[in-house]
């Protein structure tokens, strides 16, 4: 007898390019104890060891571009031995990192890695909690761009386009200058700030939290809110939390279809929803697929979206690059296509399956993309404590989209960049919608 | 004996064995850190065809084979690194039908199958598609019943390429090569002669997946031995295949084997 696992598996297995794809592993919530100077040494040499090896077993490309690895080691690996702190020591490995020339390789000081942290749960699942607010990182603040209905923010009347100025009492300014220092130029600053914030506002059902907003008023408004569960499905994957899903699908008049997927889990609802949705939909005049805030999940679920809105044959999404071998995401053209335009909505929280698909789609020329500039965080990295405290972010794999674009670390272009200013938010509008609506109903 | 194999990824590597239209070849094998010398192995009056027979015969014998018609196997699959754990259910029907369904927790259920001439896949995730060329090949020699007995119709070549150490213990190298050209290195354990170990590296749709398998754990049920536990390694990530009840001449639906409404679409189309 023979038993085949699937393609279909083997993607689920291969790419379970999760969620905004930044598993911090546990960092310490304390500064270890100051060494004596061979001791601190010792950590140093240690930590750059730590990285050196990381690159050298663990990257995509064995070659490393055809940099004299070896030899970076044996110039700079003095240096670290000759620091006399951590942070002497960090600048030298960052000049390690950079002669990679790629992003999403990073030394994060231990500040920072708490600072992103925050009080992040493990798992979503229970106890978890919030208030009931969607965040981004704009114009240079934490803005309040959504409010779930239902939720303590609604009922406080809170209105997207308020900034939080405080958490707890707390002052989100300086944890956003923190990490605004360690990720300046990267695309993975917006996921990062985002998540930061998001990450505080945590918490058992039940409990509560103080926030201070400026809400565009005389003075700031400080707010007491419960949190609570989200009243929508959950799912998870082997290791990954539970998340909360938001699939909604729906006319807007009577010329467009709208589906919004907050994360690629739970493919028997999604990909079955989504197939359901487009053949109901089928005699509109597009298709608007949003994907903000989509952090990623299982790749697998991107692949079978994109069957349904392509029918071509041995058309592939892209290419992951690991270590051992290359994996094209080719669409499997399924019984009932999609036929109208299709635009996808993404934000510089669309990471993983969410830059899969939409840099896969628009390459294939069947998607328009609006919206920001993705987070470049296409595939899993990791954050490792090194030995002497500091973070080391690292990603182990590369993605090309179908035309050669590399999208870790660089991230997915919109065709159509837009970022809503606070004066739109306020005023309840979405000026990302309205344009990929307007673009589905123009004759051209 | 029938064996069953764990095929992640690729419709790869057959099942069964591989004619030996000719010789065996006694030549150096391919390159491993554990080769045993060649010549200190097989005894020069063994062939391929010798090995395999011996194969049949160690797992219940070509007699206990030919008693069989269909199997019904239920299984464990379960990848640790990700913390996941699916059931597996198999049907095979002589000569060549398979039917294979995979229910992986929230991932969802993946179907496999083939009525003797259309190999076919479905997935929660990534929809339902018709495979072709090497892959159709793959599925197809797969779904062969009893496939131990019929190598010589099933492949171009199967070439003992000499002995070399799986686990410490020597084995019997053998290479099998379909019609098409692709390969599968199957390692028969010299002194039981039981399939230990085989890789392949195989041209998928979505690209050259190697993986290897070890077999292990052997049991007998109604005459012949298969392994119980199969430990898959491709991609680097491991995935381990656990028999938990088979069943022999079963009478299964001719439905099991009829192709899904929406893959005869797919034909259509």
């Amino acid at each position: 007898m023979k038993y085949r696992v699937s393609s279909a598996l083997c993607l689920c297995l291969a790419t379970v390019a999760c969620g905004g794809s930044t598993a911090s592993k546990a960092p310490a919530k304390t500064t270890p104890p100051a060494p004596k100077y061979s001791e601190l040494t010792k950590r140093n040499l240690a930590s750059f060891d730590k990285v050196w090896t990381t690159i050298r077993d663990r990257h995509w490309d064995p070659k490393l571009g055809g940099l004299d690895w070896n030899a970076v080691r044996a110039e700079l690996r003095p240096r670290v031995g000759r620091a006399k702190s951590v942070a002497e020591a960090r600048v030298v490995l960052r000049e390690m990192l950079a002669r990679l020339k790629q992003s999403h390789f990073g030394i994060l000081p231990l500040s920072t890695l708490d600072a992103i942290r925050g009080n992040a749960p493990k798992n979503h699942h229970g106890g978890v909690g919030d208030v009931g607010i969607t965040v981004r990182y704009l114009h240079g603040a934490a803005m309040v761009t959504r409010v779930r209905a239902g939720s303590a923010a609604q009922t406080a009347k809170v209105t997207p386009g308020w900034i939080i100025l405080a958490i707890d009492g707390k002052p989100v300014a300086p944890m956003i200058q923190k990490i605004t220092a360690a990720y300046k130029g990267s695309t993975m600053l917006p996921l990062m700030v985002s998540r930061a914030v998001a990450a505080r506002l945590y918490g058992p059902v039940g409990s509560k939290v103080k926030l201070r907003f400026d809400a565009a008023t005389a003075k700031p408004r400080e707010l007491e809110l419960a949190r609570d569960k989200p009243n929508v499905p959950y799912a998870s994957f082997g290791h990954l939390p539970k998340m909360p899903i938001r699939f909604e699908t729906r006319r807007l008049g009577k010329d467009v279809a709208y589906v919004a997927l907050s994360v690629f889990l739970d493919p028997p609802r999604v990909v079955k929803g989504f197939a359901k949705a487009i053949t109901d939909m089928r005699d509109t005049k597009g298709l608007i697929l949003d994907l903000r805030g989509n952090p990623g999940g299982l790749a697998g679920i991107a692949i079978g979206i994109g069957g349904y809105l392509q029918d071509k044959p041995n058309q592939a999404l892209g290419t992951m690059i690991t270590r051992v071998g290359k994996l094209r995401f080719v669409l499997n053209p399924q019984p009932t296509i999609y036929k109208g335009k299709v635009a996808v909505l993404i934000d510089g929280l669309s990471a993983s399956s969410s830059e899969i698909l939409a840099a896969g789609l628009r390459d294939l020329e069947r998607a328009r993309l609006f919206g920001r500039f993705t987070a470049g965080a296409s595939l899993p990295s990791e954050i490792e404590r090194l030995p002497n405290g500091d973070g080391f972010q690292y990603a182990f794999a590369n993605y090309l989209s179908a035309a050669g674009e590399r999208l870790e670390g660089r991230g997915v272009a919109p065709d159509v960049e837009i970022v809503p200013s606070r004066k739109q938010l306020m005023a309840g509008k979405d000026p990302v919608l309205d344009a990929a609506v307007a673009w589905i109903r123009a004759k051209q | 004996m029938k064996r069953v194999s764990l095929f992640v990824f690729v419709a790869a590597v057959a099942v069964g064995c591989g004619g030996a239209k000719k010789p065996a070849a006694r030549g150096p094998s391919a390159a491993a850190d554990d080769r045993i010398a060649t010549d200190s192995g097989a005894p020069s009056s063994l062939t391929a065809d010798d090995i395999l027979a011996l194969y049949v015969e160690a797992t219940g014998g070509r007699a206990a084979y030919e008693k069989l018609s269909s199997r019904v196997a239920k299984a464990t699959m379960v990848l640790p690194s990700l913390g996941v754990k699916g059931d597996v259910e198999m049907y095979q029907q002589a000569p060549n039908k398979s039917y294979m369904k995979l229910v992986l927790g929230q991932a969802g259920t993946v179907e496999q199958g083939t009525d003797g001439t259309v190999v076919w896949e479905r997935s929660a995730m990534t929809g339902v598609r018709v495979l072709s060329g090497q892959e159709r090949e793959l599925g197809l020699i797969g779904a062969v019943f009893n496939a131990e007995l019929k190598y010589k119709e099933l492949y171009k070549s199967v070439q003992l390429m000499g002995i070399e150490a799986v686990d410490g213990a020597p084995a019997y190298k053998l290479v099998f090569t379909t019609p098409s050209g692709q390969t599968e290195t199957r390692y028969y354990d010299k002194d039981t002669k039981l399939l230990v170990k085989s890789s392949a590296t195989v041209q998928h749709q979505m690209g050259k997946i190697s993986s290897t398998t070890r077999y292990s754990d052997y049991r007998a049920v109604d005459g012949v031995r298969m392994p119980f536990k199969m430990e898959v390694s491709a991609m680097n990530q491991k995935r381990v295949l656990t028999l938990t009840d088979v069943k022999h001449n079963v009478a299964i639906p001719a439905s099991r084997f009829a192709l899904p409404p929406d893959v005869q679409k797919l034909l259509d189309k």
